[in-house]
């Protein structure tokens, strides 16, 4: 029954204007509330499965749903707002005078009225912890409160699905950790891709391993972590002195 | 290029006071101003009781928009390379001496005029002017784009210029093309890339083109918006027909 | 160059204002049925990137001074259309952001870098190409030729109207003209290095952005998409 899944991949095929072949068949079924690992080396396609999920990318063949509705020109105002992508910079989305400014951009784009989106970014800074921070210019944050700002920013549209690239890249521990706090706190499907694997596994029950293309292991996150073969066939590493076991061993 | 980030950003500071002349319709400042600057252009030679009028006019916006004295003569500095070619003017053409002082006239109020624009409405709201004047959407889009790309590009320069001090190294001089050229395409690439990122990430937060209401709210004519517009009109006129 | 309020007759502003606003116009449908989403962060690169160019200004002396243009770089990376019209835009920014260029002068304004230098300059650059051998060398070549001689145009249209259709006046016009060409021949090797570079490295790096990439010497790579 596609109508209860949040996000329908089937049999993508992709390649950039430069003939490189990102996308070679990859199909993926995820369903609502679910927190599912994106996973694998770099050039795998990861990046490329993000962009066809809001539609910035247009597979060559294959089809994208988001909750039942088709990824395809004419839904792509409505696709954009149930599916929120923080990119891995956040220099990249933060690019208005204030905070305050960044987090209204998603709303007012969508036609929400002043009174609304005050309201919304309200609420999206507050769920980041950075709600005194709405008159200040971005670049005067830290790079941690300045990748709360970014999610704050997505969350604001009120999407139901979130994507994030590499959420913990260049945080410090601490910041590290309270990002994770925040978004174990969020009940939207998410999709977090990400070499942090450790920082997945506290996040996420079901982990989908990329490579070349397509999917080469889906399934819950402890078994694809303790798989030493399948990590290692695809350039995959657990920090030194880390070791997952399967419950189901 | 460093110089020019600070032309920007004490236009920027300038456009974010609060004062009655920033308070009016960008629509009104935008036609007032293009119409004052057009009036001064078709005032005839040596009508200096008209020319002293147009730069009182534009001296009483200064002062209510409190623009620093020195920062208007810091814009109207661009000015200055047209002084020296109009000085050539009373060797060169009979009657020159007017000729000169009317031309130089005639360009500072066009410069003041703008100045008097850009200083009193921040960019965003000026370009919405323009939009609600029904300005070709594509040329909106472009110039819009391209304020944003000039903060990409500073921050990018920014970057390469740490890096390149960092290894000693400043590239000037036209025997130097080799390494100006180099720096040149690396911060032309460099600024395309962060720039699409950029733009992917508005894109991904419903971004369209045009400017969302919510941002910059639309907001009628008040009176003394038409006040302004009246006034400016009538002086004007007056001016043009009568002390010219 | 760009010429401030109060330098050319009423008759000159008027005729360069109607032809530039023609242009526009044209440029406003041709573009918009060529414009493709991706293209907009190229586009507004190119247009900040002339903003900064058109900024440089290189004293010759007394009343002669010169400036980039940028008008080849917009033809050859965005075509003739949509280059015009950003060059357009940027004229218009200087205008009324910074006071470059008058107000009643921005037709003349727009002519000189939009129609002359890049307009004019992208068909100057689809003959050059006919000449040169279909390599990267001569791509770029042609491309810094172009740069350096929508310049010079430039220059000279300019000064033509500051001269016979201005205050100057037609008697100064054979000095005025001159002196003025041979400052800008100078910048153009300025405008001939930059281009070159910039056209270059998007080339190298992005090929499939580029409007004349049709034209581009095809490389043992895969071929660019459309």
């Amino acid at each position: 029954m596609t109508e209860g899944l949040a996000i329908v991949c089937d049999d993508l095929h992709f390649a950039y204007p430069d003939g490189h072949p990102a996308l070679d068949g990859l199909s993926l079924e995820v369903e609502h509330g679910e927190r599912v690992a994106v996973l694998g080396p770099n050039g795998a396609g990861k990046s490329t499965l993000t962009l066809h999920l809001n539609g910035i990318l247009e597979p060559q063949r294959g089809r994208v749903e988001i909750s039942g509705l088709p990824v395809t020109r004419a839904h792509i105002r409505e696709v954009r707002r149930r599916v929120g992508v923080v990119f891995q910079d956040p220099d990249d989305m933060l690019f208005m005078p204030t905070v305050g400014q960044d987090v209204a951009f998603g709303p007012a784009n969508f036609g929400c009225g002043e009174a609304e989106v005050a309201q919304r970014v309200l609420r999206a800074l507050d769920m980041v912890g950075m709600s005194s921070y709405a008159d200040r210019p971005p670049h005067h944050l830290s790079f941690g409160q300045r990748k709360r700002v970014a999610i704050a920013a997505v969350l604001s549209m009120g999407p139901e699905i979130l994507v994030l690239d590499e959420p913990s890249s260049n945080l410090d521990p601490r910041s590290r950790r309270e990002f994770g706090e925040i978004l174990a706190k969020l009940e939207q499907t998410m999709l977090l891709v990400t070499h942090d694997l450790p920082y997945a596994l506290g996040l996420c029950d079901r982990a989908v391993v990329i490579d070349r293309g397509r999917i080469v292991a889906d399934g819950p996150i402890r078994d694809v972590l303790a798989d030493d073969a399948l990590l290692a066939a695809h350039a995959l590493e657990l920090p030194a002195g880390f070791t997952v076991t399967s419950f189901d061993a | 290029m460093s110089g020019g980030g600070g032309h920007v950003a004490s236009i920027e500071a300038a456009a974010a006071l609060d004062t009655p002349v920033h308070r009016l319709d960008a629509r009104v400042k935008i036609l007032g101003l293009v119409g004052l600057a057009i009036v001064a252009v078709s005032t005839p030679v040596g009508a200096w009781g008209a020319f002293a009028a147009y730069f009182l006019i534009l001296g009483a916006l200064c002062a209510v928009a409190r623009l620093p004295a020195r920062y208007v003569l810091a814009r109207l500095a661009i000015e200055i390379p047209f002084l020296a070619a109009a000085a050539v003017l009373p060797f060169v053409v009979p009657d020159g001496l007017a000729l000169a002082l009317t031309v130089v006239a005639k360009a500072a109020t066009g410069v003041g005029a703008m100045v008097v624009l850009s200083s009193t409405t921040p960019f965003p709201v000026l370009l919405h002017g323009f939009e609600r004047l029904k300005a070709p959407r594509l040329l909106v889009m472009i110039v819009a784009f391209m304020w944003r790309y000039l903060h990409v590009i500073g921050s990018e320069v920014g970057r390469m210029k740490i890096a390149r001090q960092a290894r000693g190294y400043e590239p000037r001089w036209i025997w130097q093309a080799g390494a100006i050229g180099q720096t040149v395409a690396a911060l032309f690439i460099r600024s395309l890339e962060r720039g699409e990122r950029v733009y992917l990430a508005m894109a991904s937060r419903g971004y369209e083109g045009g400017t969302p209401t919510a941002l910059v709210p639309a907001q009628a004519l008040r009176a003394a918006d038409l006040v302004f517009a009246g006034a400016l009109a009538s002086a004007l006129l007056l001016v043009r027909l009568v002390v010219a | 160059m760009h010429i401030p309020d109060g330098w050319i007759k009423a008759g000159t502003a008027a005729a360069s204002g109607a032809v530039s606003l023609g242009a526009v116009s044209a440029s406003l449908i041709a573009a918009k049925s060529r414009l493709q989403e991706r293209q907009v962060p190229l586009i507004g690169l190119v247009a900040a990137f002339l903003l900064v160019i058109q900024a440089i200004h290189i004293p010759f002396g007394p009343g002669v001074s010169a400036h980039l243009l940028g008008g080849a770089l917009a033809a050859v990376l965005l075509g003739p259309w949509l280059g015009f019209l950003v060059v357009a835009a940027v004229v218009l920014v200087e205008t009324s952001g910074l006071g470059h260029g008058g107000v009643a002068t921005l037709g003349a304004n727009v002519a000189l870098t939009g129609l002359i230098a890049c307009l004019g300059g992208y068909w100057l650059f689809r003959g050059l190409l006919v000449l040169a051998p279909r390599t990267r060398r001569g791509f770029l070549t042609a491309t810094a030729v172009t740069s350096w001689m929508t310049v010079v145009l430039a220059s000279a249209v300019g000064s033509a109207m500051i001269t016979y259709g201005g205050v100057l006046g037609a008697g100064q016009a054979r000095p005025f003209i001159g002196v003025m060409v041979v400052a800008h021949g100078l910048v153009g090797i300025a405008e001939a290095v930059i281009t070159t570079a910039a056209v270059g490295a998007v080339m190298t790096a992005r090929p499939d952005l580029m409007a004349t990439r049709e034209l581009l010497p095809a490389t043992g790579a895969a071929a660019s998409a459309r």
